[in-house]
């Protein structure tokens, strides 16, 4: 076994060649499915707005179909698959149809409130570990987590939930989205997390809700304090700084998306429509008329074609490595994915200004 | 026609993901010992990756998700219960345009590394 290193960098080889080969060939890796935008919590800033409340006959795909767009991107490619809503642990089918991507092969990462974990629950995701099970903390105490969620009792459920799964050995990370309502209890949401030795992470994603609704952008606190907050995390900090270094100087982008959305990323909405991610609303395809693989080399990949506009200003920013620029949620904010979103940039300021002293000259 | 392919590369295998420490080596393979792969463990080809994803991940033993080269995904599918050890290094050697004497080295360092992983059972 004399070519074997130690499994640590053999593994991180493999992924490297892995991702390098995905983007290459423009393979599928990485998906969500959000089965339904149902929930039972009425977070104050959520990007679904009313679609929490909708009835699942109205537009919510079956079990059927789920289980065939499942076996769809596992055969396409696909090893990372997350399963988002909504609340996904709403859904009636959700044990079945966490266990059949499991069974295909598939690699997968839940994201829930966990206030809906139960010993049934428990018990699946015992027989098919998850990669991870990723629950947002609204607040560090029920009065602000409450005020977040408007639910009595929903502090005391989720962390009951986070702690079943712990007890289990089954992984978890915590995460927040900051809010004008939460930003003092960051420090004590990061406490909670460290007492159960479970990552933790700020959640910057705060959106206009899908259909145009600009009230969750009223809950945001202002871009220094975001970062302040955000960097308080020291790794992070260095890993920002590291990133960045290794990616200025690159020439402009050609193209208006340039993450990997429709690359080697893809998201599937609740009605079934295939989606390069959950933020654009451009560019989708129906699972229910059509395969998974005529959508991604189809609509998918026309999206991935777009130019710039002659308006597009971030393309030659240096601080696009920074800021999240995202033509999608500019889109939303501003009416066009070709204008820049002013919170996001000044994100990216504020980054840059807390980086500053790590940066080489 | 053989493919030609160096054997070598059998154990060009490689944890994905960290696994608990290197495996513990069992003894080597003789060659009427019979293995079997897990039924819980799949073969998958993803971006060109033979990729062995274990199904159920609950087990201790099954943390980790390796990658074999085209030989090992060969030499995986054989590994069913029933064959010998002599039976799949004729099958490689039928295959492949290798030594026998470096084919059987590559192989029982192979079963060896699956089987410390707890990915491949000694059934004799």
């Amino acid at each position: 076994m004399g070519h074997l290193g130690a499994p640590d960098d053999a593994g991180q080889r493999v992924v490297s060649r892995l991702f390098a080969r995905a983007v290459a060939g423009r393979i599928p890796l990485n998906g969500s499915i959000a089965m339904t935008h149902r929930c039972h919590l009425r977070c104050v800033h959520c990007y679904l707005g009313g679609e929490r409340q909708a009835r699942p006959e109205a537009g919510e795909q079956d079990t059927a179909f789920w289980r065939s767009v499942i076996d769809q991107v596992a055969d396409a490619g696909c090893l990372n698959l997350l399963i988002t809503g909504g609340e996904p642990l709403l859904r009636p089918d959700f044990a079945e149809l966490y266990a059949r991507a499991g069974q295909r092969g598939m690699l997968v990462t839940v994201f829930t409130n966990a206030t809906l974990v139960d010993d049934r629950i428990v018990h699946l995701f015992e027989r098919f570990s998850p990669e991870l099970v990723e629950v947002t903390l609204y607040g560090a105490t029920a009065e602000v987590y409450e005020q977040v969620t408007g639910v009595r009792g929903s502090y005391r459920r989720c962390l009951e939930g986070v702690d079943a799964l712990q007890e289990r050995g089954i992984r978890v990370g915590l995460k927040t989205v900051v809010l004008q309502e939460n930003r003092h209890e960051v420090a004590a949401m990061r406490a909670i997390a460290g007492e159960r030795r479970v990552s933790f992470r700020i959640d910057a994603a705060l959106f206009p809700c899908r259909d145009g609704c600009t009230s969750p952008l009223g809950h945001r606190i202002s871009p220094a304090e975001a970062v302040a907050l955000e960097m308080e995390d020291a790794k992070l900090l260095r890993d920002t700084a590291a990133y960045f270094e290794g990616k200025r100087g690159l020439p402009p982008e050609d193209r208006l998306f340039t993450c990997l959305a429709g690359l080697t990323s893809f998201h599937v909405d609740p009605e079934g429509t295939l989606l390069p991610c959950l933020m654009v609303q451009t560019h989708g395809f129906d699972l229910r008329r059509g395969a998974f693989r005529a959508g991604w080399e189809g609509v998918l990949s026309r999206f991935r074609e777009q130019e710039i506009g002659p308006e597009y200003e971030c393309h030659r920013c240096e601080k696009r490595f920074l800021c999240g620029a995202c033509p999608a949620q500019a889109g939303m904010e501003t009416g066009s994915p070709h204008r820049k979103a002013e919170y996001l940039c000044q994100l990216g300021d504020e980054r840059l200004r807390a980086i500053a002293p790590l940066l080489d000259k | 026609m053989k493919e030609s392919c160096a054997l070598g590369g059998v154990d060009d295998l490689s944890s994905v993901i960290a696994s608990r420490g290197v495996p513990a080596i069992v003894p080597g393979a003789s060659a009427s010992a019979v293995y079997a792969r897990r039924d819980d463990v799949l073969l998958r080809d993803v971006a060109g990756e033979h990729l062995l994803v274990p199904v159920r991940r609950n087990a201790a033993d099954l943390q980790a998700i390796f990658s074999l080269n085209g030989i090992g995904a060969f030499v995986w599918g054989l590994l069913d219960g029933e064959r010998t050890m002599d039976a799949v290094l004729a099958a490689v050697l039928e295959r492949f345009d290798v030594g026998a004497e470096e084919a059987a080295a590559d192989l029982s360092s192979f079963v060896e590394r699956l089987t410390g992983a707890g990915i491949v059972e000694r059934r004799r």
